[in-house]
Order: C-alpha cells, then structure tokens, then sequence
C-alpha cells in the first residue's frame, strides 16, 4: 500500500465518521447541516479520485528518507517543549514560559555558547517588553502564578 | 468636479496629515515584518489612538498602516520563508528561493516596486471606476456569489496544487474548518464539542501562524538536526543563505523590470476585479495574479524557484486589491475586507457614514481620500526603500538561533489578535498539522483561502436557497452564475486535458 493509499483510508474514515457521528451529534437543524454536508461531500468525492489516482501510481519505496532515532527524539522533544511553553503561560505568564523555550530549544539545535543562550533570550524579551507592553500598550499574558 | 478634487486635496495637504500617514506607514511595515503582527494587528492596536486625531489624519494614519503592513508581510515572507500575513505566502514562493540564491535584496526591491505600483494603479481605479464599478457589484447577488467563490476555489486547486486531487480535498479541509463555530444564520453552535472557545469560531490568524510559520520552523529545526546528526558541521546548518556582496543581486535593472510589467499588469487587473467583490481579498487575488502570470510565462518551470515574474505578480496581485476594496466600502457601506472593516469604523467614529449618499455628500472627502492613498503609497516606497535596503541583513543570523525567535514571535502574534490563550493551541495544533501536510505533500495556501472564504460562501450559498426556497436550480438559472458554473467545469476540464497531454 502506497502513502497516497492510506491518506485516502485515513480521509475515507475520517469522512464517514464525520457524516454518520459527527454531524448528527454536533448539527441541530437541516439547514444548519447544508454546509457541512457539502464540505464533507466535496473531500469524499476528491478523496475517491486520490484513490483511484493511487492505484494507478508505482508505490516508491524510499519516498521519504527516515532521520536516525536521536533526531526523531529531538525534534519531538522541541515540539512538546512549545506545547509545554504554550500551555503553562495560563499559570506562569508570557515571559518565563519563552524565555525557557528559546534556551532549552537553541541548546538542542546546537547552540553551545552559555552567553548567547542566556543573552539573546534576555535582550529579546526585553525589547518585546518595551514595544509591545510599554510602547503599544498591549498587555501580554501575565499568568496566574507570577 | 475640478472644485471638489482641490478643495480634497487641500484639506490632506496638511503636515500633521502627512506626518500621520508617514508614520502609520512606518508602523505597518515594521509590524508587518514581524512574523505573527500583520497590518490588521497595527491598526487594531493603534485604532484607539485615531480617537485623539482630526479625521483626515486618523483616516491617513490607519490608511499608511494598512498599506505598510501589507508591504512589511511580505519581508518576512521573502527573507525567512514565514509569511507574516496570508496574503504573503505566495510571495514566499519564489521569494524564499531567491533568498536561498543570495538575491534577497533584489526580491525585496521588486516586492516593493510591484506592490506600490500596484497599489498606485489600483487607487486610480478607485478613483476613476468607484461609481459604474458599484454598479456591476450591485448585480452580484447570493447565487452568482456562491459560483464566483466556488470558481475561484477550483482554480486554486487546479493551478496551485502540483495533484490537483489533493488540492481539491485541501479546499475541503479549509471549507470545513470554516464551519466550526456558530452558525452564520440561526447563530446555532456546530462541531463546539461544548467549548466556549470553538463557539467564536476558529480564527485565521492561529490557522496563519501555525500553518506556514509554526509549520515552517518545525521543518527548518528538523533539517537543522538532520544535518547536526549527520555530523555535517560545516555551517551548513548555521546558514543556509548564500552570501553575496554583489550588487547587482541585491538590485533590480531596467530589463528585470521590464520582463515583470506583464506580471504587475495582470495582477492589478486580477486584484483590482476581485477587490470590487466584497469578502474575496487579497489571498485569492495574490494566488490567482500569481497563477496567471505562471501560466502566461514561457518559463513556468522556474517558478517556484526563484522566478522575479512570481514575486512581482503576487505583490501586484495582493496590492491592486487594497483601491478597489475601498469601493464597497465607500459606495454601498460594505467593507471589503477585515481591514476596510476597521477603516469603516474608524471613518464612523469620526462621524462619517459611508454609504449611497457618501459620494454627494462628501465629495471633497473622497478625493482627501485618494490623496491620502497616494501619499501612502509615496511612503511606503521611500521607507520601505530603505528597509529593503538593510533588513536583507537579517538573513545572515543562524537558524538556530533565528526560528526558536520566529516561534516566539508567532506566539506574540497569535495572542495580540484576540487576547485568547485557547488561540496558541490552535496555532500548535496547525503548526503540526501543517508539517505533517508539507510531508504528505497536501498543500497548504487552498486550505487557507478556502478557510477564508468558507464563512461566506456558505452565507452566499444558504442566502441564494432562502430565496429559491429551497431549490438548487437557482445556481443554474441566473445568467452570471450559470456562466461561473461553466467556467469552472471549462478549468477542470481544460486541466484535465492539459494534464494528460503532458504526460503523453
């Protein structure tokens, strides 16, 4: 099975469910599910020609070259450090959440100087700080906490 | 008539008037080149401050934002891959490439050239074609609407998608996304999964955000571990741009020029026909100019690679819509646009009405008005000349320290629209939705345009069936939406066939 094989099962699902579940659970009224029907329609319909498309199409083995383990956990680990950053400046406010996520995150991309890693947060946050808080007068979260 | 154009003209001429838009234009382009701030996030903080100005300086200040920051999208766009605004990202698409090629200057200067040019020509329009341009718009009604919007959505799908298929089952995905929230008729909540915040509806800002500049930094970061793992240590990583201190890279000549006048022309007729509708924008103008210009091009391979015709005709194309957009605005009281929308709050807080009766009434004003335009646009060469000419620099800070910024600078922008925290986990959700896209090559500008243009197609749509009664036979019988409804079988079809002739 091809990559274009599967994103069509994944969409064909994923439209069923939405058709037979989602709507009648989450639409009250007929007119209200015009829209939604058609939109649903509209992706099975083009989702139909991706697969048929598919089929005709040689499967290719090496479309995507995997990196090594090491860069898959870096990358993820970048990615739940902005979900953690995002979701504990409700408690913590803008600027500690930030100024965690740009060092934690320039130290795993490769930035090894402790100047640069503390300093560039700093005068960054800093000149926000001033522009957006002082100049404009656009509060940033503050947070619960802090 | 003569009378009321000097009377106009004299009432802007004014050096509070002039400073005004000087430093709304400065304002917008500095914002707009901040991925995450756009034109719209400037006028919206510095509407309040209008309040403490006369009318014309408010209306010049907030037109000098609007036209800057739809310049300063655009840098972001072109130096770092990350489109502060929507209707940027098609700059991005050859943009970006001439960056990487060391030609970020010369990417710029024609960014520049094209949108206020555009701009200019756009504004004429506005002044020349306001009253038998509203006229035509008149005619348009729920049916023809929904056809032009259903037309424009399978062009992007068929023009803009490298698999067509895909392209059309992205514009489904930005459709239903429009769909979440409240009802646009009834105001009844759908697929809120009981959320307070799902009930407002998704914005287009966090869907920006996390779907080109979330997305983007994601796909940079992991090329920079790919090539930190491999151990490829020779700086590659640190900076992919191409150092060049040649200046005729960083400059546009006479011939460049002339090679993308067709480009610029195209897209002020493109831009300055959609911006007369109100709702479609400068998104759908800058991917249709674009698409044109790729089509009518002899070389449409080196689009997408660093072709000058493409960031020509996408500035030109998002630019000539800001004139045109006005005339809604000005001639029925309909805003174009988000940021017409504050325009018209602006001009009603200062005690003027646009409507039918704005053009008898205020005749001196209009033509202040047009004033105002152009010396925006002045501005905006003049300073944006001179950020074109240094803000290429910035292209020379490593990525690994330059994307971890982009984020914040997302997150900033995210937050600043709508002071909702509940916002920054939409732009998560996009960012890694829109990585895994790039990866599955689904494309990601029709789920956009599509997004944008879903809330109101589906108004148009439901408005055209009240009035039919129910009947979908009104789509077909209108002579204007008959003809959209051709149109675009015709543009499928004539892909279609086009498609296959290539592959033989």
């Amino acid at each position: 099975m091809n990559r274009d094989q599967k994103i069509g099962i994944i969409i064909l699902i994923f439209c069923i469910v939405i058709w037979f579940f989602v709507i009648p659970a989450q639409v009250t009224g007929r007119r209200e599910s015009i829209f939604p029907r058609f939109t649903t329609i509209w992706i099975l319909i083009s989702n139909f020609f991706l697969i048929v498309q598919s089929w005709k199409v040689v499967p290719n083995k090496i479309s995507y070259e995997l990196p090594d383990k090491k860069t898959i956990f870096q990358f993820i680990a970048i990615a739940f450090i902005l979900l953690i950053c995002i979701l504990t400046i409700d408690f913590l406010g803008f600027f500690i959440p930030t100024f965690l996520f740009l060092v934690i995150t320039m130290s795993v991309l490769g930035v090894r100087d402790w100047r640069l890693l503390i300093l560039i947060p700093l005068v960054l946050l800093l000149s926000i700080h001033f522009l957006i808080e002082k100049l404009l007068v656009f509060p940033l979260p503050k947070g619960r906490i802090f | 008539m003569l009378e009321n154009i000097v009377n106009g003209m004299s009432m802007v001429l004014h050096l509070d008037n002039i400073l005004a838009s000087l430093f709304g234009v400065t304002i917008g382009i500095t914002m707009g080149a901040i991925p995450g701030l756009s034109d719209i996030t400037a006028i919206c903080l510095l509407l309040p401050f209008t309040f403490y100005l006369k009318p014309i300086a408010a209306i010049a200040m907030l037109m000098g934002l609007s036209k800057g920051g739809n310049f300063g999208g655009s840098i972001p766009a072109i130096l770092f891959n990350v489109p502060g605004t929507a209707q940027a990202v098609v700059t991005s698409y050859d943009g970006y490439p001439l960056t990487k090629q060391g030609k970020s200057g010369k990417a710029l200067k024609m960014a520049l050239y094209a949108s206020t040019m555009a701009d200019t020509l756009s504004d004429f329009i506005l002044f020349f074609l306001a009253a038998p341009v509203a006229t035509v718009a008149l005619m348009i009604g729920p049916p023809e609407y929904t056809m032009i919007v259903i037309f424009s959505l399978v062009v992007i799908a068929v023009a803009g998608s490298e698999n067509f298929v895909k392209g059309m089952i992205a514009i489904g995905m930005g459709l239903f996304l429009a769909v979440i929230g409240l009802d646009p008729v009834t105001a009844k909540p759908r697929f809120t999964f009981g959320s307070i915040e799902l009930s407002a509806g998704l914005a287009v800002v966090p869907i920006v955000l996390g779907l080109f500049v979330v997305s983007e930094a994601f796909r940079q970061m992991e090329l920079i571990l790919r090539e930190k793992s491999s151990r490829n240590l020779n700086n590659r990583y640190q900076n992919q741009i191409k150092k060049t201190d040649n200046l005729s890279d960083h400059r546009v000549s006479l011939a460049e020029f002339k090679h993308c006048l067709p480009a610029i022309f195209g897209g002020v007729g493109i831009g300055s026909a959609l911006g007369a509708i109100p709702g479609i924008g400068t998104t759908v103008a800058a991917y249709l100019s674009y698409m044109h210009t790729k089509r009518a091009s002899k070389h449409p391979e080196l689009f997408g690679k660093g072709a000058l015709e493409g960031v020509a005709a996408a500035e030109a194309g998002n630019n000539a819509v800001v004139g045109p957009n006005l005339i809604p605005l000005i001639t029925l009281g309909i805003p174009g646009n988000l940021a017409a929308a504050l325009i018209l709050g602006a001009f009603m807080m200062q005690g003027l009405v646009p409507g039918p009766l704005f053009m008898q009434q205020y005749a001196p004003m209009l033509y202040a008005l047009f004033t105002v335009l152009i010396i925006s646009n002045i501005f905006t060469f003049t300073v944006g000349s001179l950020f074109a000419k240094y803000v290429r620099h910035l292209t020379y800070i490593p990525k690994r320290i330059l994307y971890p910024i982009v984020i914040v600078f997302a997150i900033i922008g995210t937050y600043i629209f709508r002071s909702n925290l509940f916002d920054l986990i939409i732009m998560f959700i996009f960012g890694v939705l829109g990585y895994i896209f790039v990866k599955i090559k689904i494309p990601i500008t029709p789920i956009l345009v599509s997004f944008i243009l879903g809330e109101i197609l589906e108004k148009r749509m439901r408005q055209a069936l009240i009035i039919s009664g129910g009947s979908s036979t009104i789509f077909f019988t209108k002579p204007i939406s008959l003809a959209f409804f051709l149109l675009t079988i015709f543009v499928v079809l004539f892909f279609i066939r086009g498609r296959k002739k290539n592959k033989i």
